[in-house]
């Protein structure tokens, strides 16, 4: 049975990369390395600046403000009330507050006293909070984690779950503090803070970010992004999102200011208007979505000069926008990076001139850190080739909060891909991305966007990829959504739905033609909704389970929709809709486009059969599938039968050539 | 474009109203009528639209009197075209992905075995599916080359099909296998438990190699294990009252019947026999038995880790076609 056969043909694998490519796609990308005081914490750092600058603004929130000696001073307090609650190194506490200086206060303070606190955004639901209380405890052997938070906001933590210390109401005990200061607890090797991102199973995993991770990531961040210049950064995302950490700790080490906004209730994403609006900040950290709602804005008098966006991918065009839209320069950069990788670890200055593709690139590795694009097997891929993007570095994560599971899934030790015998810990991001024969980085989504569709699988992030780059498309969603059929082997077609913001009205034959100059025709959507703006979580992401459900008057026609217009094409077109579920169908639908396949052809062909009598086969489908197509096929064949019957009426007849 | 296709079904419904029968013979257009209905602004009206009766007229006779085998997923290109059978569900789509990668000049035709339909009776000797294919063929494309090819358990069908087509003098370049399985699979108990058990463990080992962490692989091995135990020995077809599944399964019993009693014989043409990776030598597949009747028959292997289940789907088919490709070379115009 193992007898060894004549191989012809060798084994098709994935290109091999050559060696001109490794060196500049592995090797020379990734020459990264940059000091950084690596001994130090992000409380020395802010130490430093208070001794240089004591009189400066640190911090405003309407009329009201703290000196770096009045912030240093108060959050001495804080630590020094926490340390009298055994606060210290190794525990961990929640900050569940709106944004304030207290809240600043807060976080200074937990890490003076050498713990690591955990944002909670104040909108978070209860039941969500009790998760990671209950998770802090579990994971600190049932120590009763420390809550702090605000007066209005105390009735969403359960007492049984956290010690609760309520900032404003209680102030008066940190006033009794020394506000001398004591020497920081905190280590460069302790956790800085946990911040809790949404896990594929629906319970939140905490990750873990060293002093070290941190000190790294705003040494560099305040270089690039502040140039020795005191910058006003607004502080209005969600603390909870770790793109906010810039702007909570880059201002604090380079003498800049905090200027604080809160937004209203239920308008979160409106305080992004508010902060262009109020025109008191220089530098401003936001999605492109939260840019996206500034575009419009009257922005000739705005001081604003620097934009560092993040979190999704950023349309050229919206960059060229912002540029023209601000009559002094601006410096545009877009950074991108997981919380597994400490807030950043790619970056890329937007240039007006040389940014010519739809999304601007997500650049170069930042200081310190390693960017690489892996086959399954670990190994580099080649340009064109779709791969995982792993992180290495200095950023990198401590791990998962009381997961070594998933701590092991996601952080891995393999053959550093540079030398190929040494080993490095990767962060195995979820990401796929390939490189272009240009050499340039492309990013193409979550892996986990991958469904099947028709037996095939299929990566979501490179349908949107590719839809992003029509140039009038600013925002995009594809979506798999399943419609259950027949009976439950034929189980569910899943259906492929574009959502799509534009600055212009387009068709979907222009859609289609745009995606299928580069996909498959199974990556092809089948619905195409366009919406006015894309819904989005408080972290100013997209939020695709918000998106709405697609409806006959939403889905935009495949081609402007022409009704059947025959008796066979109006029964075809009602036979097809109730087979594929779907609400109605035009002349000029496509079968197999409408999510026709395997068991629902058999289906069609003996319903047709039945229906017209005539003898319909699977061939005249593929041949001719749409319903006006069809239906002249099944006309004819009517014809041709009725032709060869004898005829009704008995009379007389008379036969003629025509 | 939508005024003309309604104003002339409206001028058919209005002859079928008048008992009024029209057909071509030839290049003539012939009419029987009652006597009296043919009023002279009919018959103008006939005459002036005569080119597209009967353009309407051959189109409906060609459909009604094709070959309801011939699946056309790409019907247009330069290339030798390539007749496809499928596995012993008979399913045209499983060709899909491989055509689609293939190309737009490659023409590719999944063959439909007979019972698929659902109305046409299954039939149970792979000689018998053969020779039907080969008259459906033939009276589609007369003249050949013609490249056959077949899936899985098609494969005996395709290569029987091709000794068929090259007994009556049609060329036939090429025999392209994929993946199939030797009748000896089926018919030695042994064999066929191995070959079962190599495709578990083959399919729990690419699984597990998923999996993060040793316990996690652990788990999944022992869910495994347990959802075997509880497994019968024999699997029955659940019994179904859907006329569209009754036919399937009948169809999928038949075709098992008659790869199980089928004994391929040799044949002098070229083979070339894909598989998804050099480890389908080991498994039970009796890859090797194909150069009993077949000598000089060309091994293909895909990348080690194809799945042997869906090696002509996405994301294997690239891979697949490319090795097509190359195993075809010499045969390019």
């Amino acid at each position: 049975m193992n007898e060894v056969l004549p191989i012809v043909a060798e084994s098709v694998g994935l290109p091999p990369l050559q060696d001109a490519d490794h060196r500049a796609l592995v090797v020379d990308y990734n020459a990264t390395s940059a000091h950084y005081p690596s001994d130090r914490t992000i409380i020395d750092l802010f130490h430093d600046q208070v001794t240089l600058s004591p009189d400066a603004e640190a911090i405003r929130f309407g009329d009201a403000m703290l000196t770096y000696r009045q912030l240093d001073e108060r959050s001495n307090q804080m630590a020094a009330h926490l340390g009298s609650q055994g606060v210290g190194p190794g525990r961990i506490i929640v900050v569940f507050m709106e944004h304030s200086i207290e809240v600043v206060v807060a976080i200074l303070g937990v890490l003076k006293a050498g713990a690591a606190y955990v944002p909670i955004d104040a909108a978070t639901p209860k039941g969500r909070i009790a998760t990671i209380l209950k998770d802090i405890s579990n994971g600190t052997g049932g120590q009763t984690p420390v809550a702090i938070t605000q007066a209005r906001l105390q009735s969403a933590i359960s007492p049984e779950l956290a010690d609760i210390f309520v900032l404003d109401a209680d102030f008066g005990s940190i006033l009794d503090q020394p506000a001398s200061a004591r020497p920081s607890a905190a280590k460069s090797n302790g956790v800085a803070y946990i911040i809790f991102t949404s896990g594929s199973t629906g319970t939140p995993k905490g990750v873990e970010i060293e002093h070290r991770s941190l000190v790294n990531y705003i040494w560099w961040a305040a270089r690039v992004y502040s140039s020795g210049q005191p910058l006003a950064w607004p502080l209005f995302s969600s603390l909870a999102f770790d793109l906010t950490v810039t702007t909570l700790f880059a201002p604090l080490i380079t003498g800049g200011r905090i200027v604080v906004y809160l937004g209203d209730p239920g308008v979160k994403n409106m305080v992004v208007l508010k902060v262009v609006d109020d025109n008191a900040v220089d530098i401003m950290k936001l999605t492109p979505a939260h840019l996206a709602m500034i575009r419009d804005r009257n922005l000739e008098a705005t001081r604003l000069r620097k934009f560092i966006v993040g979190g999704e991918d950023f349309k050229t065009e919206l960059a060229r926008d912002i540029t023209k839209a601000i009559p002094h320069p601006v410096e545009i950069y877009n950074e991108y990076g997981p919380t597994e990788a400490t807030v950043g670890c790619m970056i890329h200055r937007f240039e007006v001139e040389q940014d010519r593709s739809a999304s601007v690139p997500i650049g170069v590795p930042a200081a310190n850190a390693g960017i690489y694009v892996l086959s399954k097997e670990y190994q580099p891929t080649g340009p064109n080739v779709i791969g995982e993007m792993f992180i290495a570095g200095d950023g990198l994560a401590r791990g998962y909060f009381n997961r070594p599971d998933l701590t092991e899934e996601r952080f891995r030790t393999a053959t550093d891909p540079r030398d190929g015998f040494s080993r490095l810990r990767l962060y195995k991001t979820g990401d796929l991305a390939r490189w272009s024969s240009e050499g340039r980085l492309e990013f193409l989504g979550r892996a986990d966007h991958q469904v099947k569709v028709g037996g095939t699988r299929i990566e979501l992030g490179e349908i949107e990829a590719r839809l992003l780059k029509q140039p009038h498309v600013q925002e995009c969603a594809v979506v798999a959504i399943p419609t259950a059929v027949g009976n439950a082997e034929e189980g569910a077609i899943t259906r492929l739905v574009a959502y799509y913001v534009s600055s212009k009205p387009l068709t979907v034959a222009e859609l289609r033609a745009h995606l299928a100059e580069e996909l498959l025709e199974s990556m092809i959507p089948a619905h195409y909704v366009c919406l006015e703006r894309m819904p989005l979580t408080s972290n100013g992401k997209i939020d695709r389970s918000s998106l709405p459900e697609p409806t006959a008057d939403s889905i935009q026609p495949a081609h402007e929709f022409v009704a059947p217009s025959t008796e066979t094409e109006k029964t075809l077109a009602a036979l097809w809709c109730n087979l594929l579920k779907v609400k109605s169908i035009g002349r000029y639908d496509n079968f197999f486009d409408l999510g026709g396949e395997s068991l629902l052809v058999v289906r069609a062909v003996a319903r047709m059969r039945k229906i017209f009598g005539v003898d319909v086969q699977l061939r005249n489908l593929f041949e001719r599938p749409t319903v006006a197509e069809l239906a002249e096929v099944i006309d004819g064949m009517r014809w041709v039968a009725d032709s060869r019957a004898a005829s009704l009426s008995g009379g007389p007849r008379e036969e003629i050539e025509l | 474009m939508q005024a003309q296709v309604t104003q002339f079904s409206e001028l058919l419904a209005d002859l079928a109203v008048k008992d009024i029968k029209v057909w071509v013979e030839g290049d003539r257009l012939r009419c029987s009528a009652p006597a009296g209905a043919m009023t002279a602004e009919l018959r103008d009206q006939l005459q002036g639209r005569k080119g597209e009766i009967i353009a309407f007229l051959n189109m409906a006779t060609a459909a009604a009197t094709q070959q309801p085998a011939i699946i056309p997923l790409q019907s247009r290109g330069t290339r030798t075209p390539i007749y496809a059978v499928p596995g012993h569900v008979g399913a045209p789509f499983s060709f899909s992905d491989l055509s689609k990668h293939l190309g737009g000049d490659q023409p590719f035709y999944a063959l439909q075995p007979p019972g698929f339909d659902g109305q046409s009776e299954p039939m149970d000797r792979v000689e018998d599916i053969a020779e039907y294919f080969a008259g459906q063929i033939v009276q589609y494309q007369p003249v050949g080359p013609y490249i056959i090819a077949g899936y899985c358990s098609g494969g005996p069908t395709a290569f029987e099909l091709a000794k068929i087509l090259k007994k009556r003098g049609a060329a036939v370049p090429c025999v392209a296998l994929f993946g199939p399985l030797h009748p000896a699979t089926h018919q030695e108990l042994l064999r066929l438990l191995y070959f079962s058990a190599w495709g578990t463990i083959r399919s729990v080992r690419r699984s597990m190699a998923k999996l993060p962490t040793f316990g996690a692989r652990l788990r999944y091995f022992g869910s495994r294990l347990r959802e075997r135990a509880f497994l019968p020995l024999v699997r029955k077809e659940p019994v179904t009252t859907d006329p569209v599944l009754a036919s399937r399964a009948l169809l999928k019993s038949t075709a098992m019947a008659a790869f199980r009693r089928y004994t391929p014989t040799p044949y002098s043409g070229r083979v070339c026999i894909f598989l998804p990776n050099k480890a389908w030598l080991r498994s039970g597949a009796a890859p090797h038995r194909w150069r009993l009747v077949a000598p000089d028959a060309e091994f293909y292997f895909g990348p080690e880790d194809c799945d042997e289940v869906s090696m002509l789907e996405e994301p294997d088919a690239p891979a697949v076609a490319e090795l097509y490709r190359r195993a075809t070379q010499k045969l390019r115009d």
